[in-house]
């Protein structure tokens, strides 16, 4: 008796605050039941499997860990991390597909592990793991091929960061022409995609390509 | 944000993917600062022993954990950094650098708080939202504590004379405890209110029977002419004042309208008219109702006391809560005169002649006055009559609580309003000044930036020259319609570099190829982005385009650490520039 009584108390204070949905009859909490936490692989596993010292691991998941103590990063926290650092244009399209490229088991959440293995490639990588990164990441669909469509999303998104402040005026169909400019330059055989060797070949051609990424030598 | 620096080698390594797209090469990064010392720093305060890292405190270059200024506290022989102070307080000041959040402890004095935060060079206003609040209150009173103490050795002092007349008078007339002549002023006008309001009252009191009358006559008809004088000096008072606060009010228009001035007029004007109208008979009688106005005088005590002004306001402010009860009382009052009347229809000589008399009945026993003229007689009457004294009781009592709180809450909200927004403004200063972050990372951050602008062959700009910049390009279309050089948008363009007249923070980066031509580009940062609007220079810079194969590049450094300074020929001819957007000349 005395339980039904609390129950029904319960639910009536339920009713007036409104946290009670009569549709799907559930409650929602006011806090979340619990927080996945998750622990990475020892250093010295993660050592064996990129190329960062010890050192560096430590440096990199101490930031990690500050910005995510949960040990891991769900998308909208990515996005959020990565809009900090270009206040003027909106960067969630763009962070969007770095997430995806990232987090290459496609659980929805970025791991430490993830991180790291990405960061290995892009920063101590070959020349030719860094391209093979980069087609990763504009293959949107992971089927081997870039189509146009898929460079215009991430065109787009590139020039989604920049905002709408910018001189010259941005016009519409900058990603566009910039796309055409593109695929001029790396489909080789006219066929309308570019694959990964035609664009790993065209790349490893173009000289101001290969400057750029020796940016990477000495992030760290 | 400080809090970004541990993704900052990230974002670096995301710029992964503008790489095959730009068409020009990166900008060369800014060099990397290796730090020597990469082990724990020791603080030894007072021999409580914190250790962290270095990066940590570095977060904040301004304060003096931050800075080469900890350098002075360095003991060589036991290798750590020692300091005289509490630690008890380090403490918080420590999880600043480590969370970016200062907080408050409660149970601390303020001063000694604040001490603390002036010698390791932190300022207040960082403080977090949560302890903010806190903070402030007891900051205030104990401003409040010593400034009582400052202002009673002060108040003997006289007001500079830097105000004018008309302002003094206004300030005696709104604050009593300005000057003497305010007070004087102050207490004459309370007396002569307090004197009017007496003689309105006297008027009607019966003062015995006139001789050879019968009929008792009131004190107002006995001594006409005293309370005539009485009431012609009072008014005449209360208008020299009012006429006297008119001419020195600031702003004439707010003060007419204010309801203190109302008060004023209503007042004094049954006075007037009844001069007016004095000798018609007629209209006597609509005199006699003016006179009823006289005793708004009394509302003019509430210049007088600030009480009376709160609980206009709160009464003001509660309107919804008084309008419930009201609702309420009217519905309750309804439905039991109707029941009642119903009642009582049976029972002869009842009072309850219809329902409206009925009301009288009702609101007397719900108020539980219980006059007695009129009384259930019937059984029936008697029942839903106590029913009706019982739900009387009830309905009244259950809002009142509610108005009372609601009092409570906008009072107490009001202040708290008022601090916060106080409070809000000095917060958002001392925000703009702290925090400055680290230089290496806001250089890295710009080199960044700069990559994204070679990606996408367009710079950022601030929104009000991007403004400008549309209201020029409209004029430039105009201008050059047979120039070649707008043939396009994605041709060359010669945006040509107009010379700065005043100082901008431009950083011009020449690539390390000399195919390319000189771009300057603008710093995104909140400094100040001046390029000047379209002027003559335009037009001699205009046959500066693409078809001449040299330019000379100026080079404008500025003073920030990411301004790299090269020189170089730039040639127009490449063909790699047929993606360029910008053309970035200096004519020299």
């Amino acid at each position: 008796m005395k339980a039904k009584n609390r129950d029904q108390s319960l639910s009536d204070s339920r009713e007036l605050d409104g946290s009670y949905d009569q549709l799907t009859d559930s409650v929602e909490d006011d806090f979340e039941l619990s927080t996945v936490c998750h622990r990475p692989e020892s250093m010295d596993k993660l050592q064996e499997q990129t190329k960062f010292t010890k050192k560096e691991l430590q440096v990199l998941y101490r930031g990690f860990k500050n910005e995510c103590p949960c040990g891991v990063v769900n998308e909208e926290n990515f996005q959020h991390i990565y809009s900090q650092f270009f206040p003027q244009g909106d960067s969630s399209m763009y962070a969007h597909f770095l997430f995806e490229a990232l987090d290459t088991n496609k659980n929805g959440s970025v791991s430490f592990e993830d991180f790291v293995f990405g960061l290995s490639i892009i920063l101590r990588g070959t020349i030719n793991d860094r391209l093979n990164w980069a087609f990763n990441l504009y293959d949107l669909n992971k089927d081997g091929c870039i189509t146009k469509e898929e460079m215009l999303d991430i065109m787009k998104s590139i020039y989604d960061m920049m905002g709408k402040y910018t001189y010259p005026t941005m016009q519409d169909d900058a990603p566009r022409e910039h796309v055409e400019s593109f695929f001029q330059k790396m489909d080789r055989n006219k066929d309308g995609v570019v694959t990964v060797d035609e664009f790993i070949e065209s790349c490893k051609k173009d000289e101001n390509i290969m400057q750029s990424m020796q940016l990477f030598d000495n992030v760290i | 944000m400080a809090a970004g620096a541990p993704w900052l080698p990230f974002a670096r390594a995301a710029a992964i993917g503008w790489m095959p797209v730009a068409s020009a090469p990166m900008p060369v990064p800014p060099p990397e600062k290796r730090r020597g010392r990469d082990g724990l720093i020791v603080l030894n305060v007072s021999g409580t022993k914190f250790q962290t890292w270095p990066d940590t405190l570095e977060r904040y270059p301004d304060t003096l954990l931050g800075s080469t200024e900890r350098d002075f506290f360095f003991l060589e022989e036991s290798n750590e950094f020692f300091f005289d102070r509490d630690p008890d307080i380090f403490r918080h000041i420590l999880n600043f650098y480590r969370t970016g959040k200062l907080h408050f402890p409660r149970q601390e004095c303020i001063s000694a708080y604040d001490e603390e935060l002036a010698f390791f060079g932190i300022i207040p206003e960082i403080i977090g939202d949560c302890c903010y609040e806190e903070y402030k209150d007891r900051h205030r009173e104990d401003q409040e504590r010593i400034q009582d103490d400052v202002e009673m050795e002060q108040s003997r002092e006289l007001v500079s004379v830097e105000l004018s007349f008309r302002e003094t008078m206004w300030r005696a007339f709104e604050n009593p405890h300005t000057s003497t002549m305010a007070l004087v002023l102050y207490y004459v006008t309370g007396f002569f209110i307090a004197v009017s309001v007496m003689a309105n009252v006297a008027e009607t009191v019966p003062c015995g029977a006139a001789p050879n009358r019968v009929r008792q006559v009131s004190c107002g008809e006995r001594y006409a002419l005293a309370f005539f004088c009485l009431d012609t000096a009072c008014v005449m008072i209360f208008t020299v004042e009012y006429v006297l606060r008119l001419l020195v009010a600031p702003s004439r228009y707010k003060f007419v309208k204010s309801v203190m001035s109302i008060i004023d007029v209503v007042a004094i004007m049954p006075y007037y008219i009844g001069l007016v109208m004095a000798d018609n008979e007629d209209v006597s009688g609509a005199f006699v109702t003016l006179r009823v106005f006289r005793v708004f005088r009394i509302f003019k005590f509430s210049r007088h006391s600030a009480g009376l002004r709160i609980l206009g306001y709160t009464l003001k402010s509660c309107a919804s809560e008084l309008g419930f009860l009201l609702f309420s009382l009217t519905m309750a009052i309804i439905i039991f005169a109707t029941v009642m009347f119903y009642a009582e229809k049976g029972s002869s000589d009842s009072k309850f002649t219809s329902i409206p008399a009925a009301f009288w009945y009702t609101i007397v026993t719900m108020t539980t006055l219980g006059y007695g003229d009129m009384v259930p007689k019937t059984i029936m009457g008697k029942i839903f009559g106590s029913v009706c004294s019982l739900s009387g009781v009830l309905v009244i009592a259950l809002p009142v609580p509610v108005i009372v709180s609601n009092f409570s809450r906008f009072y107490l909200q009001s202040q708290r309003a008022e601090k916060r927004r106080a409070q809000k403004v000095s917060k958002e200063a001392g925000q703009a000044l702290v925090c400055k972050i680290n230089q290496d990372y806001e250089v890295h951050q710009h080199h960044l930036l700069q990559c994204l602008e070679k990606t996408t062959n367009h710079e950022f700009v601030e929104e009000k020259m991007y403004h400008e910049n549309c209201r020029e390009v409209t004029l430039v279309k105009h201008v050059s319609r047979s120039s070649s050089i707008l043939s396009s948008p994605h041709s060359l363009t010669s945006c040509c570099a107009r010379r700065n007249k005043k100082n901008s923070n431009m950083s011009v980066a020449l690539q390390s190829s000399f195919q390319e031509l000189s771009t300057i580009q603008i710093r995104e940062r909140p400094s100040v982005v001046s390029r000047s609007s379209l002027n003559a220079n335009f037009e001699e810079t205009v046959p500066l385009n693409c078809d001449q194969p040299h330019i000379t590049a100026a080079v404008i450094s500025t003073p920030a650490p990411a301004g790299t300074k090269t020189a170089g020929d730039g040639s127009t001819g490449s063909t790699n520039d047929s993606q360029v957007n910008i053309v970035g000349v200096s004519a020299l």
